[in-house]
């Protein structure tokens, strides 16, 4: 019986990812094929739509784009979600909960209701189908990742490391600087990669405030609109392999699966 | 007396309505070890940071070389402090945990190293210097929590329960160490534990707290041998506490009536007077067990059982008309000597100087 439980939950997970990956692996596979159509039996390899891909100046530019807003959208969600998450560990005040449910929210609304919303803010002091536009939107949306990362990290400290600092003659500016960033640094580090590839997969809000800067994921439907082409395929496989590096590397960097550092007391974790 | 390195005036700490500790003053002597002792809740962890300035006293302030500390911020203190979690810091090498507090004062680089060096090699730690602490044993780790707090040469250590996340036979040699390291650099010590073992066998004077109060200051010696009250000597375990009126006061000693009969107390500092009602203590070391009376005061008592404290062995006897069992406390092989059984009729005798009145009591009648 227990055997049995065990086979099925092997399975049940398996089929899980199967689920999960087909779509990505049926477009790896035909990236590479060499026929127009998405079809079996395949046809031949080819790197054709690879070549096509990197030397259309539209995509290029969507590349571009996505990482001009994807690198200042991480610096700046894991510098304010930094301070979030260290204000919610570090002070008592009036509307505490308040606070972290607002910060906490973006990721609950629907994408939907959130680009219209954005855009309507965003036009109305000018600056929707700015790049910039995009930049403010992305912030939003990958904040509340940004900060419980960091939150997580800030949870695993011990409350004698601050309190130690400040004896050891470390006003409470430099026990930031020198003991609490040192002590969250791989979860910043984390929290930047991570955010980046946030930014970089949004489509729904980008599309709406985006205007004729488009991102990548825009770029990819206006491109679907006007054909069915191979070419597809190779800018979907691009950039799934981009957004799962970042968050493998976030993920070896945040310390998942390994034994947590509190600080180093007496006894062994 | 001389006068204080550190004194702590009329001092209090609320919490809310919870009182941490109420009104409290004593001084501590410059170079001397005190242990700051009681079980947990008794406020003295809250006294420790009210010293290190993590926590700002309700009431009262406390003085460091006559300069007031009152709203001074942790960091402008020279009180630095050992933690029982140690808190080093996990990112950094033994040797930058130990320049940290160097750092933080301003002192340049190659200054910092020489001294941090220094005193890791001291602590027979030099060979670790760039290894990270989560490296290192919990041993170790002690000594790196040490030398970080001492490299800065204060005049006052404090110390909170560093010892006890360490095994029975690694605490022994840690505390010999802090006491000769105690000796050889003139520092105060301020310890907080809950052991009597380590208070007793570093402290030159220990304090005993009770929810929030100072119950009695004075030598490991005299709180072992003259418990100033009740609390104290329950506390510390090693007596019997009787109870019973004043019959007689003498120069020397007072005859106390209690219901196993009369006895003689030695009267050491209290004011007594006929009538009054009287608590004293029986030293368990200084009763002899035989089947006739050896001393003056003598009861007969049923022996009931016994515990094991290495060579020794404490000895519970219950006596009729008291309501705690009498404390014995006999050489081990003494006892074995004794051949008791559970249940066995023994005479408990003890002289006049085993039991005493609680220094500081005033047995009069109204009281």
């Amino acid at each position: 019986m227990l055997r049995f439980a065990r086979w099925f939950g092997w399975a049940y997970t398996a089929y899980t990812f199967v689920f999960i990956l087909a779509p990505i692996v049926a477009s790896l596979v035909f990236s590479f094929n060499a026929d127009r159509f998405p079809a079996l039996p395949l046809t031949g390899f080819t790197a054709d739509w690879y070549r096509a891909t990197f030397t259309d100046p539209l995509i290029i530019e969507a590349f571009q784009r996505s990482l001009m807003v994807a690198i200042p959208v991480a610096s700046l969600s894991t510098v304010l979600g930094f301070c979030a998450a260290y204000c919610d560990y570090r002070f008592v005040f009036r509307g505490k909960s308040l606070f972290s449910l607002l910060m906490l929210l973006p990721p609950t609304i629907p994408a939907v209701i959130m680009g219209l919303g954005m855009l309507s803010y965003l036009s109305r002091i000018n600056i929707a189908g700015e790049i910039g536009a995009v930049l403010i939107s992305h912030v939003v949306i990958a904040l509340p990742f940004a900060m419980a990362m960091i939150r997580l990290r800030l949870a695993q400290m011990d409350d004698a490391l601050e309190e130690a600092s400040w004896n050891l003659h470390a006003s409470p500016a430099q026990t930031l600087w020198h003991v609490v960033i040192p002590f969250c640094k791989q979860s910043l580090i984390a929290s930047f990669l991570i955010t980046a590839a946030v930014s970089f997969d949004e489509f729904a809000v980008a599309w709406f405030v985006s205007g004729l800067n488009e991102t990548v994921p825009v770029r990819v439907l206006v491109f679907l609109q006007g054909q069915v082409s191979p070419v597809i395929n190779a800018i979907g496989t691009v950039v799934f392999s981009s957004s799962i590096l970042l968050v493998a590397m976030g993920m070896a960097f945040s310390g998942v699966g390994k034994a947590k550092q509190s600080g180093a007391g007496g006894s062994p974790a | 007396m001389t006068e204080a390195l550190v004194e702590i005036d009329g001092v209090s700490k609320r919490f809310g309505d919870y009182t941490a500790v109420t009104e409290t003053s004593f001084g501590i002597r410059e170079g001397e070890f005190l242990a700051i002792m009681g079980s947990s809740g008794c406020g003295k962890t809250t006294m420790l940071r009210m010293l290190a300035g993590l926590e700002e006293p309700s009431t009262g302030e406390i003085r460091l070389e006559g300069r007031s500390q009152k709203g001074l911020p942790p960091w402008r203190r020279e009180l630095p402090l050992v933690w029982q979690s140690l808190a080093l810091f996990p990112f950094l090498s033994v040797l930058d945990n130990v320049g940290f507090g160097l750092k933080m004062r301003g002192v340049n680089k190659a200054e910092r190293e020489r001294r941090s060096l220094a005193w890791l090699q001291k602590l027979e730690l030099g060979e670790f210097a760039s290894s990270n602490v989560m490296q290192l044993s919990g041993g170790q780790r002690q000594r790196v929590a040490l030398a970080r707090a001492l490299v800065t040469e204060p005049k006052v250590l404090l110390l909170d329960e560093p010892l006890s996340a360490l095994d029975a036979h690694l605490s022994v040699r840690m505390q010999a160490l802090l006491r000769s390291l105690q000796r050889e650099l003139g520092i105060t010590f301020v310890y907080v534990t809950h052991s009597q073992t380590e208070a007793f066998s570093m402290a030159d004077r220990v304090v005993i707290m009770s929810r929030g109060k100072v119950e009695q200051i004075a030598s490991p010696q005299s709180v072992y041998r003259h418990p100033a009250n009740r609390f104290v000597a329950e506390f510390i375990g090693n007596v019997t506490i009787l109870r019973g009126s004043v019959a007689e006061v003498g120069d020397q000693s007072i005859r106390v009536n209690t219901a196993t009969g009369s006895m003689t107390v030695s009267r050491g500092g209290c004011a007594a007077s006929h009538g009054a009602p009287a608590d004293f203590y029986i030293n368990a070391d200084q009763i002899a067990i035989g089947s006739a009376p050896q001393h003056e005061n003598h009861v007969t008592a049923r022996f009931l059982s016994h515990k094991f404290i290495g060579n020794m062995v404490t000895l519970f006897l219950e006596v009729p008309g008291i309501e705690d069992d009498l404390k014995v406390i006999l050489p081990e092989r003494t006892y074995d000597c004794l051949g008791l059984q559970p249940g066995d009729s023994v005479v408990a005798s003890w002289p006049s100087a085993a039991a005493h009145c609680f220094s500081g009591a005033k047995l009069s009648a109204g009281a």
